[in-house]
């Protein structure tokens, strides 16, 4: 069993030794400055945690939702033509994703389980090859931003709105999960994969 | 900070002065330094802040940088002085600073007392009042300031919204960043671009929560008036909508302090024509620039001219003006 201590577990030690040894020796503007590097080791840490699930659930969203834009041609959506069926379960599965990236930025313990559980995109929704195909993800996700930007792909599309939601949650979920419009729109998704 | 200097300096306005006490930076804006002090004199004491540009060519935009879009400290106490005389609410301007003064650029102004931080101002029961006045003050500031001649006024940079879309367009561009989110909001921006005003008028540039001090009866000064410019006099008023100043207060989209409506009554009361429409606009366009803003916090970390943790941190706000724009643009119904 491998015990050396991961990016995770390392940002972890840090936050807790700022937190409980550090912080409460400084003061002033030591202690603000102390308060933010907190906030980046947290948003550090996040990352390491949930940014590989939502990394591969976007590229699962983008690939459903490129593969009929004939503007992308030679990116060479792999799956896209087999992806129609596909695509469906991964918007699905996305909005779940979306719930268990924010639930996990208040649960550490259990973040930490599934990402020690090994690969990134274990989650459903990642799609058991996610991993390899990775470097699709910048590729695909600028293709979407040319596509917007001219008019290829507008909120008429299906998918375009849910994919932005799902992604844009994701991300700050990570970056920033008390924002008061996540906190807001977090509760509202999770309510919704209830109904 | 050399103090003594620095009181020579607060002789300049305060002629009696005999010494100075409780100087210390104030936490504030990435561009400028802000110091409080308090100069004795035999029948009193009188409280000072002293704002001066950041040294060392520190800040966010790179020197020489031509999308600047900030005026310096000597024009901006011009501007204070000028929109003092016609009723704005700002802090008195004691002294400018000058080369001899071995000080670097920037201004003294009289300490108004009252609170800027947010949080405070929006949750803590002390500001209950100052909260229910708040729209009211802002709106009458707003139209007295929107009202001012521009002649009275040293020159500004005139902007449109066509104008501050092109400049956020290339400064986002510039960054080489891929955000569909941005994409859709530039094509909204694009499609939904208002006529030119026929008569810009003065703006504050940067009129939201955090630059508005409050005593426990409501607005009691307008602050950081660097990117003063001459416009659509609604972009001041969109811009204190963008989600990003409401601090918890996510409903009361006129800057925390309440709904949008009575805003744009309080400024109407005030003699002022608001427009709901062009309010959206410039809303969506401030959260967009917010959004771009956070990524220069970011990009001057990267170059070297801030290295404080700070700016690393608003880089990674960037996505909460993502989440924003949907929330604009794209309501989950």
């Amino acid at each position: 069993m491998e015990t050396t201590p991961g990016a995770a577990e390392l940002i972890e030690a840090a936050i807790e030794s700022i937190r409980t040894e550090l912080l409460p020796a400084l003061t002033g503007r030591a202690a603000f400055q102390a308060r933010v590097v907190l906030t980046v080791l947290d948003t550090a840490r996040r990352e390491v945690l949930d940014a590989p699930a939502a990394d591969a659930a976007e590229l699962a969203r983008l690939r459903g939702l490129l593969g009929a834009d004939p503007g992308i041609g030679a990116v060479g959506v792999g799956a896209a033509a087999s992806s129609s069926a596909a695509s469906g379960s991964a918007a699905s599965g996305s909005a779940t994703s979306g719930s268990a990236t924010s639930g996990s930025a208040t649960s550490g313990s259990a973040a930490s389980s599934s990402a020690a559980s090994g690969a990134p995109g274990a989650d459903a929704a990642a799609g058991t090859d996610a991993a390899p195909r990775l470097p699709e993800l910048p590729t695909l996700r600028r293709a979407l931003c040319d596509a917007i930007r001219e008019g290829r792909i507008d909120l008429h599309t299906p998918g375009l709105a849910a994919h932005l939601w799902a992604d844009v949650l994701a991300r700050v979920a990570i970056d920033q999960p008390t924002y008061p419009s996540f906190v807001r729109e977090a509760a509202s998704a999770t309510d919704r994969t209830r109904d | 900070m050399d103090e003594i200097r620095l009181l020579a300096l607060v002789r300049r306005a305060v002629p009696d002065a005999t010494a100075l006490a409780g100087l210390q930076r104030l936490s504030g804006g990435a561009n400028n330094e802000t110091w409080s002090l308090d100069a004795h004199t035999p029948s009193g004491t009188v409280p000072l802040i002293l704002r001066r540009k950041a040294g060392d060519g520190g800040g966010i935009r790179a020197p020489g940088d031509p999308d600047d879009a900030s005026i310096g400290p000597e024009q901006e106490a011009a501007v204070l002085s000028a929109v003092r005389a016609v009723g704005v609410p700002v802090p008195q301007v004691r002294a400018v600073l000058e080369p001899a003064d071995g000080l670097g650029r920037g201004f003294l102004m009289a300490r108004v007392p009252g609170e800027t931080r947010p949080k405070r101002l929006l949750h803590d029961a002390a500001f209950a009042e100052a909260r229910h006045r708040a729209l009211d003050d802002c709106g009458r500031a707003l139209v007295a300031l929107h009202a001012t001649p521009v002649a009275v006024l040293p020159a500004l940079r005139v902007s449109s919204a066509a104008a501050e879309l092109a400049l956020w367009e290339r400064r986002w561009r510039r960054h080489g960043g891929a955000r569909p989110v941005f994409e859709l909001a530039l094509r909204w921006l694009h499609e939904h671009l208002p006529d030119p005003v026929e008569r810009p008028v003065p703006l504050h540039g940067d009129f939201r929560t955090g630059n508005l001090l409050f005593d426990a009866r409501g607005l009691a000064a307008v602050l950081d008036w660097e990117l003063a410019c001459v416009g659509d006099p609604m972009a001041d008023l969109g811009w204190f909508c963008v989600a990003s100043w409401r601090f918890g207060a996510l409903d009361a989209v006129a800057g925390g302090f309440g709904p949008l409506d009575a805003l744009l009554d309080a400024y109407r009361a005030a003699g002022g024509q608001a427009d709901a429409t062009r309010v959206r606009y410039w809303e969506v366009l401030g959260t967009f620039r917010w959004g771009v803003m956070c990524l220069d916090m970011a990009e001057a970390w990267r170059a070297g001219r801030d290295r404080s943790v700070e700016r690393t941190a608003v880089g990674r706000r960037a996505s909460e003006t993502e989440l924003d724009l949907l929330r604009l643009l794209a309501p989950v119904r």
